[in-house]
């Protein structure tokens, strides 16, 4: 390599040492860390910022609760850690109770389908039954159980609720709370599927829909998302086009550590 | 020199019931010949025949031949039961399977009404499987318990002497082996009774030979070789050929190579069938799930045992139901992957009957199995190891009984371009060719491709769409409304236009819509030709 191609101007030396001041610790001594011993402990985001502030990702044999509202970005979080999961040739589970998951939307978010065990439980019960089954059986290492409530529309008959489902829906009355009509798994329920992903060594991570309870203690991560400001593109006068989500995430909880960080996260 | 084996289950009309209602061992229990009337109806019908009796019955001083009323004159305790042609027919197949699990030439004797459990195999070269000849006969011993059956069984060069020492290795309860080549030394001793089990189908097959010799039985050919001094075997062998068939025919002919050690009738050797089947009549009819489960899981128990014995597991179940008003329905009950796991199986099949539950009680019922190769469990070198398969396929039979079995499985792309479309396909492990493919979903994902999504936000799908008031100012969106969500647009995308389908009646022709509501939602309408929805929201 020639003197003059080694000379940096001064922009890319300068783009440089912010992107090395950003790098772990351990990388900018010359040392680079375990990533497999990471990895082993822990299921990435996907997202690094994330992945340095949880130290690695969401941590195995744990559950990782994420909660927010509307369009937060709870789901682009999840699916993102999936993709990654996937991507490194590892089976996930994708419990979904609300029965929202757009598999065309998985598939853009990097997830490989082939590798997504998808259970579309019909109620929270039977969601809490499949995620401890799932984490009984082993070999998921990343676990993923949307907690939101299945969609009933009563007026207009919009959803037509046969013999089953009527009978699904009283068997989930339990976990769901009459007064407010939010989802309410008991505190009992929690910490078995916490017992189960400990078990397992699977991460297990928990969506969990505005003010629905919680994982409460059972949680060893608690991440929270605020509403996103979402990024319109109107470049050039043209109509505008939906550019994605700033997301703030709020790591209320990790494993004991104190304190509250919040980091911002695009997603697009 | 061929090697034949013979395994005998005695008494196997009670065997077969005893099986299919284990609550009957130990019991003084007899079989009658139904007469083709309900099975409900037929124990008590006094004057219907008693076709087999158990040993407990037996001690009794009741034999095959008496009727109903004479049986119960002679011990008053008797268990009567009509014979259950369903249960018979299954004890015959399993018996088979046991056979077919040491080799592959096997021949079954025996009809519908037959009530004799008999296999002869071919084990010639088959005994180095097991070490020795002993070793081979304990496996069949051992396999014939674990599907319900106390069997006797002998190994010899013929298939009658084979017959011979089964039976008495069945009332001995061991196993006899003939030496090679020491079959007419074996038999020389044995008593001419010893040839009962063989001379029975003997004479019924072949039959006189004219008015010089009539047709007979074998007790009637027994009595008249007793009359002329003929007590064992070796007596018999020591006749002279010629002066036995022109007395007895061509029966007597075949006894006395039989007894002679030189028979060499062929085995005629059929395929096992493929399907699986076990069954049971029932005492009434039964109108109760629960009940119903219960003879549900004994079926299926059985059937597992059976499947595994061909190193088999179960891709399916068809439970067929005869009812009280003549009427048969069948149930078919899926299952994602082959698994050997009776719960499962069980859960499965309750979930197919509370789904269409059969319209009139239950008189009889028939679960057939679609056998399948288990999945084997291999582990790779460049990725994270899976579940076991054979867990795996257990775990997902029970997340199907639990949440329904078009619930479950890999999210694959339906054929059509609606963005809402989606098709699940059961989940597997993937197979060694695609390995190399980890991570690369492209020909797993849906490619719609014609509706815009802002790439890389993740879509909430709102399943089923939800019909929305949208409220229009100067013709652009201002305020939505619909169930569980509202408020003002803060932005607004599109419209991106989707015209799919447009050749069949139902075409889908919609403008989609990306809009920000002020109650922090980005939400996806479309409005089709008659009205507005709202089918996901970006999170």
């Amino acid at each position: 390599m020639s003197a003059a191609a080694s000379r940096l101007d001064d922009a890319t030396a300068a783009r440089l040492d912010e992107l090395v001041a950003r790098l772990p610790g351990a990388i900018r001594r010359g040392h680079a860390p375990d990533v497999r011993a990471r990895e082993a402990e822990c299921a990435p985001t996907g997202i690094a910022e994330l992945d340095e502030a949880l130290g690695g990702g969401f941590p195995r044999g744990r559950l990782s609760e994420l909660r927010g509202r509307g369009s937060a970005g709870l789901t682009s979080v999840a699916q993102r850690a999936a993709g990654r999961a996937t991507a490194r040739g590892d089976l996930v589970a994708w419990i979904d109770a609300p029965d929202a998951l757009d598999p065309e939307s998985a598939a853009a978010s990097g997830i490989a389908l082939d590798r997504l065990l998808w259970i579309r439980a019909p109620d929270l019960l039977a969601a809490f039954a499949a995620g401890e089954q799932i984490l009984a059986l082993g070999g998921f290492p990343l676990v993923v159980l949307d907690a939101g409530l299945p969609y009933r529309a009563t007026p207009e008959g919009v959803r037509v609720e046969r013999l089953d489902e009527a009978v699904a829906a009283r068997r989930a009355s339990r976990f769901v709370d009459r007064r407010t009509g939010r989802a309410r798994a008991s505190a009992a329920a929690w910490v078995r599927l916490a017992r189960a992903a400990a078990r397992s060594r699977s991460a297990l991570v928990v969506l969990v829909r505005g003010d629905d309870a919680g994982a409460g203690t059972s949680a060893a991560v608690r991440l929270e998302l605020p509403p996103a400001r979402v990024v319109w593109d109107r470049a050039h006068g043209a109509p505008p086009l939906l550019d994605g989500l700033q997301a703030r995430i709020v790591i209320k909880r990790n494993r004991g550590a104190s304190g509250e960080r919040a980091l911002a996260v695009a997603l697009a | 020199m061929a090697r034949f084996a013979c395994l005998v289950v005695p008494r196997f009309a009670i065997a077969s019931l005893r099986r299919s209602e284990p609550e009957l061992r130990g019991c003084p229990v007899v079989v009658c010949d139904p007469g083709g009337v309900a099975r409900r109806d037929a124990a008590a019908r006094p004057h219907a025949r008693i076709l087999d009796v158990s040993a407990e019955a037996a001690r009794r001083g009741v034999t095959p031949g008496l009727t109903v009323v004479q049986a119960l004159a002679r011990s008053s305790d008797l268990t009567v039961r009509p014979l259950d042609r369903e249960a018979l027919a299954a004890g015959r197949s399993a018996l088979v399977d046991v056979a077919s699990s040491v080799s592959s030439r096997i021949e079954g004797e025996g009809s519908d009404d037959d009530v004799r459990g008999t296999v002869y195999l071919d084990v010639t070269g088959s005994e180095r499987l097991f070490e020795t000849p002993g070793g081979l006969m304990a496996a069949l011993v051992q396999r014939a318990e674990r599907i319900g059956f106390e069997a006797g069984v002998a190994i010899a060069d013929r298939k009658a002497t084979a017959r011979i020492a089964a039976g008495i290795a069945a009332r001995r309860g061991e196993a006899i082996l003939v030496a090679e080549g020491g079959d007419s030394a074996w038999l020389a001793p044995r008593p001419l009774v010893a040839l009962g089990p063989v001379a029975d189908r003997v004479c019924g097959e072949l039959g006189g030979n004219g008015r010089r010799a009539p047709r007979r039985t074998w007790p009637e050919v027994a009595e008249e070789l007793a009359r002329l001094g003929i007590a064992r075997l070796a007596d018999l062998a020591a006749l002279p050929i010629a002066e036995v068939v022109s007395r007895f025919g061509a029966p007597g002919a075949r006894l006395w190579r039989i007894a002679a050690g030189a028979d060499d009738s062929p085995l005629a050797a059929v395929p096992p069938a493929l399907e699986l089947v076990e069954g049971t009549s029932l005492e009434y009819g039964l109108a109760s799930l629960e009940s119903l489960l219960f003879v549900v899981r004994g079926l299926v128990d059985r059937l597992v045992a059976r499947l595994r014995l061909r190193g088999l597991a179960c891709r399916g179940l068809v439970l067929s139901f005869a009812l009280e008003d003549g009427a048969r329905v069948e149930r078919e009950v899926g299952v994602l992957a082959p698994t050997c796991d009776v719960k499962s199986l069980v859960l499965l099949a309750r979930s197919a009957i509370e789904a269409a539950p059969p319209h009139a009680a239950i008189e009889a019922v028939r679960a057939t199995a679609i056998p399948d190769r288990a999945r084997p469990d291999q582990l790779d070198l460049f990725r994270a190891a899976g579940p076991p398969p054979a867990r795996l396929a257990t775990a997902l039979a029970r997340l199907a009984a639990l949440c329904g079995q078009e619930r479950i499985g890999r999210p694959v792309a339906p054929a059509g371009h609606r963005p809402e479309a989606f098709g699940l396909s059961p989940f597997a492990l993937a197979a060694d060719g695609d390995r190399s493919n980890a991570g690369r979903s492209e020909a797993a994902a849906p490619q719609h491709g014609d509706v815009r999504t802002a790439a890389g936000l993740a879509l909430r799908a709102l399943r089923p769409p939800r019909p929305a008031e949208v409220f229009l100012e100067s013709g652009r969106i201002a305020y939505v409304r619909a169930p569980g969500l509202g408020g003002r647009a803060l932005g607004a995308a599109g419209p991106w236009r989707l015209d799919a389908e447009w050749w069949s009646e139902t075409a889908c022709r919609r403008d989609y819509w990306e809009v920000q509501l002020s109650d922090g939602g980005v939400y996806r309408l479309f409005h089709d030709t008659r009205r507005w929805w709202v089918d996901g929201v970006y999170d």
